[in-house]
């Protein structure tokens, strides 16, 4: 009797395939994008194939490279550039004691005058008890730098601090130059949270679900609120230190690695 | 609901790289998906569907990443899973037949058998071969909450020195969701929970209701949460961050302490890949013939060494409903231990990788439809989206969480050490030669526009956070450090041929066939 519920129809064809049918993987082996079986297409009721997919009406889509050709025009990744030589210096933070600094220096940049007496040093500047942008930093941390291209990690004096970088020339009187600067960061916090206060803020919800790919995105409406009367007015759990989130084990595990 | 004193958000996170490799008949990475599609994704959504059918009262919070649902519906890839399938099914026909005398070993086989056999059917099935779809009437039923990430899973403090390539990174991951759901996402993950001051901005301007943050982004925040982590807080723009508790989460990952490593449940490392003889697996290993994971697994935790005892499927759900009722136990005490002086029921929330369930913990799926089961009966804890929370309390704490992600130790030292520290100077130099070049093409068209945008998709997948991370844990270096190299390469011969105005377009064509991701990108994100 030849199968007629879809059940059946599967369970035939599994059995043909688990049956010996091993020059099928060959035969998939070439499959090519254009050469699906329309039952691996998504169904066209949803977004992703529902025929408004920006992607087909492009004359290129229909153009499948095979394997070989595809490979040769691929090639093997080129190694990147080692330097850029655009003049730039660039701070990250790492954990909330230490800094990456990476910088890039074009050769051939003017130099101040006297700068053979000096030396080109990367200066971290500790901006953490500024109350204005223009206020000189109070302190600041010198380390010489022997290479145009290069970077260090560099300890902070403490978690929750503000950071800049720049790198000059320095003499031995303690005079500056700066050649280039940085952004400003701020590290985390490590031990405590902030001494702010209690703020309490509605948002009201706007905006449909249904709302069109290319709609401007709703923006909630957003008030200060008072406390809720009944809201505890000490932290419900001490802060704690952040904690290792999975063994290595685990993370190799993730991302499928 | 009478006796409800407490909430738990319990948030999935499925995600894996961008691995597509149509230049080569096969590629060992693209094992990721296939075993991620066969052990996790149809796993999860069995025992949703299951949930919905039931009329349990589920809300699973679920974030599919943009790269994730790409390959989901690529052609090439489900193509090569169907080949996967094909392979494993013939696999584990021999081995029925090797073990046909054995009363303990193959029935497993025989469950292995039709484990493949099953997810073969579904992928033949017309119906339900659309994952994205399944979902989406899972979101439609209630049952899910779907949310979005970034666009390749980008660590966004760690890209924050171009605000374009932030920004970027956010909108396509909201747009991706819009054109694959025809919804607005529920929230955003944040990559590794990866948070900054300011960062809130960013979310607001796209629309994004909530994230996920680590423990300690609330404990430490600018001001002490009154709550704890057991209640949202807003950022000062208005997005909503609620915080992991690290205790509850501790529970279902821990390799040491947590459920997945009671000896009941199937063991992870034991494969026949391994145990059986080169000769006979050789077929079904990488083409290098290296030993590798068939994913046929026919031993359980206890033992030790090489002496594991056979696996039992009814010990192992009898356990997996066991640990259900106990972490709906413990759950109920820290509510209760908490909540004291509480205006408001408090929310555990505990999100996690999705792969942890199933691929990593075989058992997991299983395990948290029992969960839902179980809270859904109207005990002291019951489940609930962020979003929804929200609705329920619109009015919270607001204060700038502390940075930091989910990382080991908390902050970046995962994806920013000597070994992978070299990737930034690329990525940042990169994002800011896209936003020239974006301003420099307000109105591209044809082949123009065509580089644009390629040059936009090959900047986001160097910028995934899953390079540095493999880099940094020493798994497949080699193929990290190629995919980095690749696509800056790439991007940056499309933004030298766009400087000259000379677009070869016969490359191009190529590497568009290769990296055929969000082909709805249009590369003034960047300006």
């Amino acid at each position: 009797m030849p199968p007629r519920s879809f059940d059946e129809i599967c369970g035939y064809a599994l059995e043909l395939v688990v049956g010996g049918l091993r020059g099928l993987r060959d035969v998939l082996g070439r499959v090519i994008v254009d050469d699906e079986p329309s039952s691996l297409r998504p169904s066209a009721a949803r977004g992703y194939g529902n025929g408004r997919d920006p992607w087909q009406p492009r004359a290129h889509a229909d153009r499948v490279a095979d394997e070989p050709s595809l490979r040769d025009a691929l090639g093997t990744p080129a190694p990147l550039p080692h330097a850029y030589a655009d003049d730039r210096v660039v701070l990250l933070t790492r954990d909330p004691h230490t800094l990456f600094a990476y910088w890039d220096l074009a050769p051939g940049t003017p130099e101040p005058a006297g700068a053979a007496s000096a030396r080109l040093v990367l200066r971290i500047h500790d901006l953490s008890l500024l109350d204005f942008a223009d206020a000189r930093p109070l302190r600041h941390h010198d380390f010489d730098v022997d290479r145009l291209v290069g970077s260090r990690y560099v300890p902070t004096d403490g978690s929750g601090g503000t950071y800049r970088a720049e790198i000059g020339w320095r003499w031995n009187d303690g005079r500056f130059v700066a050649r280039v600067r940085s952004g400003t960061i701020t590290t985390a916090r490590a031990d405590a949270p902030g001494t702010g206060p209690a703020r309490w803020m509605t948002v009201a919800r706007l905006g449909s679900s249904e709302r069109a790919p290319d709609a401007a995105p709703a923006r909630p409406a957003v008030t200060e609120a008072p406390a809720p009367s009944r809201a505890p007015s000490a932290p419900a759990s001490r802060p704690a230190a952040p904690a290792a989130r999975a063994p290595s084990s685990e993370e190799q595990h993730r991302r499928g690695g | 609901m009478g006796d409800e004193r407490g909430l738990i958000a319990l948030v999935l996170h499925a995600h894996l790289p961008w691995v597509r490799h149509p230049e080569y008949p096969s590629f060992l990475e693209e094992l990721w998906l296939f075993e991620a599609i066969t052990e996790t994704y149809l796993p999860l959504l069995d025992a949703f569907e299951r949930l919905a059918r039931d009329g349990v009262g589920a809300q699973v919070t679920l974030s599919l990443s943009p790269t994730l649902l790409a390959m989901l519906v690529d052609p090439l890839l489900r193509a090569r899973y169907l080949r996967h399938l094909e392979s494993r099914l013939e696999l584990t026909e021999r081995e029925r037949h090797r073990l046909r005398n054995d009363p303990v070993f193959e029935p497993l086989a025989a469950r292995q058998h039709a484990i493949f056999g099953e997810a073969w059917r579904r992928m033949n099935d017309p119906g339900g071969a659309d994952l994205i779809g399944a979902f989406a009437d899972l979101a439609d039923a209630g049952v899910l909450h779907l949310m979005t990430t970034t666009a390749t899973h980008g660590l966004l403090p760690l890209l924050a020195q171009s605000p374009a390539a932030v920004k970027a990174q956010i909108a396509v991951g909201v747009a991706e969701f819009h054109r694959a759901f025809e919804r607005a996402p529920v929230g955003m993950w944040l990559p590794e929970c990866g948070y900054y001051p300011g960062l809130d901005r960013e979310l607001a301007e796209a629309g994004v209701r909530f994230v996920c943050l680590e423990t300690h982004a609330l404990t430490l925040a600018a001001s002490p949460p009154v709550y704890g982590v057991y209640a949202p807080i807003y950022c000062p723009a208005g997005v909503a961050a609620f915080a992991r508790d690290a205790e509850a989460s501790a529970q279902v990952w821990s390799a040491t302490t947590g459920y997945p490593a009671d000896p009941a449940y199937r063991d992870f490392y034991r494969d026949i890949g391994f145990d059986l003889p080169h000769e006979y697996v050789r077929h079904y290993l990488p083409a290098s013939g290296e030993r590798a994971a068939t994913g046929v697994k026919y031993h359980r935790i206890a033992g030790s060494g090489d002496r594991k005892e056979p696996y039992d499927p009814a010990l192992a759900r009898a356990t997996a409903a066991r640990h259900a009722a106990d972490y709906a136990r413990r759950c109920a005490e820290t509510v209760d231990r908490v909540g004291a002086g509480f205006d408001r029921p408090p929310l555990i929330t505990v999100p996690f990788d999705a792969e942890l369930f199933g691929h990593w913990w075989h058992e997991g799926p299983l395990w948290i439809e029992l969960l839902c089961r179980e809270l859904g009966a109207g005990g002291a804890v019951r489940m609930i989206a962020p979003d929804a929370y929200l609705d329920a309390h619109p009015t919270n704490q607001v204060t700038e969480p502390n940075a930091g992600t989910w990382g080991a130790a908390g902050h970046h030292e995962v994806w920013l050490d000597q070994s992978n520290d070299w990737i930034y100077r690329h990525l940042h130099r990169d994002a800011e030669r896209m936003t020239a070049l974006a301003r420099s093409h307000p109105e591209a068209e044809g082949l123009v526009r065509r580089a644009l945008d390629q040059a936009a998709r090959e900047l986001l997948l160097a910028q995934a956070s899953d390079w540095p991370f493999m880099i940094s844990r020493g798994t497949t270096v080699g193929y990290a450090t190629s995919r980095v190299t690749a696509h800056l390469g790439r991007f940056a011969r499309l933004a030298d041929a766009l400087e000259r105005d000379a677009v070869d377009e016969d490359w191009l064509h190529a590497v568009e066939s290769a990296d055929n991701l969000f082909p709805a990108l249009d590369y003034r994100v960047y300006v």
